[in-house]
């Protein structure tokens, strides 16, 4: 028997405990009362030189508190960790108790039999991937989905359809070609309007507004056929910053912006852009002074690829802005919407960050349509504004905590980073 | 005359009136201010727009572009 393994025997085994925020103190009390371990014999982050903890003098029979992080790390005899697991399921302080792991240096006391397998595997993706291409097996592996009666494929992709959220609380402003005033599915909604081109009205003319307020805050309940809407309860601002025929100044895109922003609106969604591979000081800077005021900017990466034919464009403005969340387009396979631009510019701020529902998508449209089924990043980006609205219901996040979460919180997919960011949105 | 954007610089509590004025007195006709964002619209003539920047509160002037979207019945929005 070795050394390491007789250590392993004699000491008692560590387990961490993530305490709530702010429950550090009543957590403790918690941990106390379960496991029988004596506050005398716990050490915390402050008892050492620059915060820094030194495993070897934390006491074997009791632990260690980080005060900083909200965790605990403490010794316990299975007896003591049993007792603490039970207690854990209705103590509302502590979030999770996990038996401390041991992590290895990559490469370190790899089996033959590991690396065997690992050739194994990578032969026979290699082969595969020989006979099928790269985008074929990627699409095999991917999921697929499809508009039921009851619910699009967008909002079961993200699974918005599944979250106990709305909205509720959230003020969503979409800065777009308006909404049209007359559509029985916004009927008793929360909205107020503003015009930033001149008129007075925030009627659209043209669909597009009416299509994303539509995948953003649509109904629970629309008048007919399947539910297309994100955030059903969230509070709608409605900026008309595109004519009917679909073209607005930027002066009367900021403007729209600053007036989300003093509604202190905590999402404002933005499926517009310009044919430019660079953005304005005057974006980047309003980005992130609407981030510092808790409010995040949401937009469509940009329709100017043609995949099919090996163009890929380029993220365009506002989108490629460090401070404004960029969204490109999927597929019901999840795969890349054929326009859905790239990041080819690969300076800062030019990245697509996350992705979203954006082909086929249906959802509401000036009457007497009603309804339509189009496709675009203009439709990608409410679907993320939409489930940002979610996030901000669920959490209280705002700005750019709201922007980590829906980062942090995104379904990996097979694409390159350059075309999906971290992944598609998914709500809580 | 030119459509023209003032992004005021960062981290300042701009004094508006003031940042107003010293802009109407370099040549701008102020059309719109955006305190929320740090934002002044303007009318000027394109060789005007260097004497703006030189103001110790401006970070940047660029010309108001437009965008726009395809039109309704486009598949591809």
């Amino acid at each position: 028997m070795s050394t390491k393994s007789k250590e392993e025997k004699i000491l008692p085994k560590r387990f961490i405990v993530t305490f709530r925020e702010g429950s550090l103190k009543k957590g403790m009390a918690s941990v106390n009362n379960f496991m029988g371990v004596k506050m005398s014999n716990m050490m915390s982050s402050a008892d050492f030189d620059d915060n820094a903890i030194n495993m070897a003098e934390v006491s074997r029979s009791g632990g260690v508190v980080f005060n900083h992080l909200g965790i605990g790390v403490f010794s316990a005899d299975e007896d003591q960790a049993r007792k603490l697991m039970a207690g854990m399921a209705e103590n509302q302080h502590i979030m999770a108790i996990e038996p401390e792991g041991t992590r290895y240096a990559l490469g370190a006391d790899v089996s033959e039999e590991y690396l065997r397998g690992f050739r194994d595997a990578s032969d026979a993706l290699y082969e595969y991937s020989r006979k099928y291409g790269c985008e074929k097996q990627m699409s095999l592996l991917s999921e697929s989905y499809k508009d039921t009666n009851a619910l699009t494929w967008g909002l079961q992709a993200t699974l918005a359809a599944k979250s106990k959220f709305s909205g509720k609380g959230i003020q969503l402003a979409v800065l777009d070609t308006g909404l049209d005033g007359k559509h029985p599915d916004f009927t008793g909604r929360n909205i107020t309007g503003k015009n930033f081109i001149g008129g007075t009205t925030t009627q659209d003319g043209h669909g597009h507004g009416t299509h994303c307020v539509g995948t953003s805050c649509g109904s629970k309940n629309p008048a007919e056929g399947p539910r297309y809407g994100v955030a059903y309860d969230a509070e709608i601002f409605v900026g008309k910053v595109l004519s009917d025929e679909g073209s607005g100044q930027d002066t009367g895109i900021l403007a729209g912006i600053e007036w989300a922003v003093a509604s202190k609106c905590p999402i404002i969604s933005m499926s517009l852009g310009s044919e430019s591979e660079t953005t304005t000081i005057a974006y980047e800077s309003v980005g992130q002074r609407a981030l510092d005021a808790g409010s995040l900017i949401v937009a469509a990466a940009g329709n100017n690829a043609n995949r099919s034919s090996s163009y890929y464009g380029y993220v365009g403005c506002p989108a490629n802005s460090k401070s404004v969340l960029s969204v490109g387009a999927l597929d019901c396979r999840l795969g890349m919407g054929d326009f859905s631009s790239r990041d080819t510019i690969l300076a800062a701020g030019t990245a697509v960050d996350i992705a979203a529902p954006g082909v086929d998508i249906y959802s509401s449209w000036p009457m007497r349509d009603k309804y339509n089924t189009i496709s675009g990043t203009s439709m990608a980006a409410p679907h993320v504004a939409g489930i940002a609205a979610l996030w901000a219901e669920s959490t209280g996040a705002r700005g750019a905590s709201l922007w980590q979460i829906l980062i942090a919180n995104a379904k990996t997919l097979s694409h390159p980073f350059a075309d999906v960011g971290r992944g598609l949105v998914q709500a809580p | 005359m030119i459509n023209i954007i003032i992004t005021l610089s960062d981290n300042e509590k701009w004094d508006l009136d003031i940042v107003t004025k010293e802009l109407e007195k370099s040549g701008l006709t102020v059309t719109q201010v955006l305190k929320k964002i740090g934002i002044i619209h303007g009318k000027a003539e394109p060789g005007q727009m260097k004497k703006f920047a030189a103001l110790r509160f401006v970070k940047s002037v660029e010309i108001s572009k437009s965008m726009s979207i395809a039109p309704p019945n486009s598949p591809i929005q």
